[in-house]
């Protein structure tokens, strides 16, 4: 039956030598490691395991070319840049609202500029000119409008 | 969704502002034209610049010629003087006394050899004309057409 430490547990003396414990901790084990046999070989063990693993990783590490890694992001970015689909969804979708702002505005602009011209052939139902006043040597004066376009004609003979 | 409303109501309330200013800047001057027209029962004819308003006139009056005789253009200021010499030593006097975005209101005053025959007030839509006759001259009559237009 495999022995076991009474203070400390496998799960903590990982933890010890992974260095996830506070200084203090730490200290405090490592000075029960000396006289534990148990805990010092538990941190034997994984002292070991990590020196392992650390190696194999460097091994890996130094296989991979990271310049051509490098190469290899660049061209994976150009390729997404020049994708139609996503200059199109990059088109309609970041800063939507100033585009269908940019539109409505122009709407808006393009009808008050055309407002007159739309409303206007309705001032032709009235007449051209409404006359408040009219004086002089004259004999008579007659005012009237032409039934097409409501178009004022002011008609004096003189005396 | 909060930006975008914003946004559009800045843009409207910048459209209505210069919509205004649109009124205002129009309501400083007003382009005058006026055509002094010679109607008479002689042989038919139209000038080529009258065919717009020979049109209208002959649907009133019996002549059967119109003639421009003189066309002037005038940029007035209100309450700015605008004098065209007319024949027989008669002379035309127009006067923008208020000017806004639909109406314009003038005050036309016709001189005989210094004297002055005839005076009226109106007010003109913008950019429509009014005609005012009776002065006889050659064998028929003088017409003043008179258009006004906002700048």
């Amino acid at each position: 039956m495999k022995k076991a430490c009474k203070i400390y547990d496998e799960k903590t003396i990982g933890k010890f030598v992974d260095n996830e414990l506070s200084s203090e901790k730490s200290k405090t084990i490592s000075e029960h490691i000396e006289t534990c046999p148990i805990c010092d070989s538990i941190t034997a063990k994984y002292n070991h395991l990590s020196n392992i693993f650390v190696q194999s990783t460097s091994k890996q590490l130094d296989k991979i070319d990271t310049d051509l890694l490098g190469q290899n992001v660049l061209e994976q970015i150009k390729r997404e840049e020049n994708n139609f689909f996503k200059k199109v969804f990059d088109y309609f979708s970041p800063k939507l609202y100033l585009k269908i702002a940019s539109i409505v505005a122009i709407m808006i602009i393009s009808l008050t500029y055309f407002q007159e011209r739309l409303i206007r052939p309705l001032d032709i139902i009235g007449p051209s000119a409404i006359v408040n006043s009219v004086d002089g040597n004259v004999s008579s004066v007659m005012i009237f409008e032409t039934k097409k376009s409501k178009h004022t004609i002011i008609w004096f003979s003189e005396a | 969704m909060g930006r975008f409303l914003n946004t559009i109501f800045i843009l409207f309330v910048v459209c209505w502002i210069c919509s205004f200013t649109n009124k205002a800047i129009a309501g400083n001057a007003v382009k005058t034209d006026v055509r002094i027209i010679h109607a008479s029962q002689g042989q038919n004819h139209i000038d080529p610049k009258l065919s717009d308003l020979a049109e209208e006139l002959s649907t009133v009056f019996k002549y059967t010629s119109y003639r421009l005789i003189k066309e002037k253009n005038m940029g007035l200021n209100e309450n700015q003087k605008g004098v065209v010499k007319l024949p027989d030593e008669r002379s035309l006097v127009v006067i923008p006394t208020r000017i806004n975005g639909e109406n314009i209101k003038y005050q036309i005053n016709i001189f005989k050899s210094g004297n002055q025959v005839f005076s009226t007030q109106i007010l003109l839509k913008n950019k429509r004309s009014i005609t005012i006759g009776g002065p006889k001259f050659k064998n028929g009559y003088l017409l003043f057409n008179i258009s006004g237009k906002t700048l």
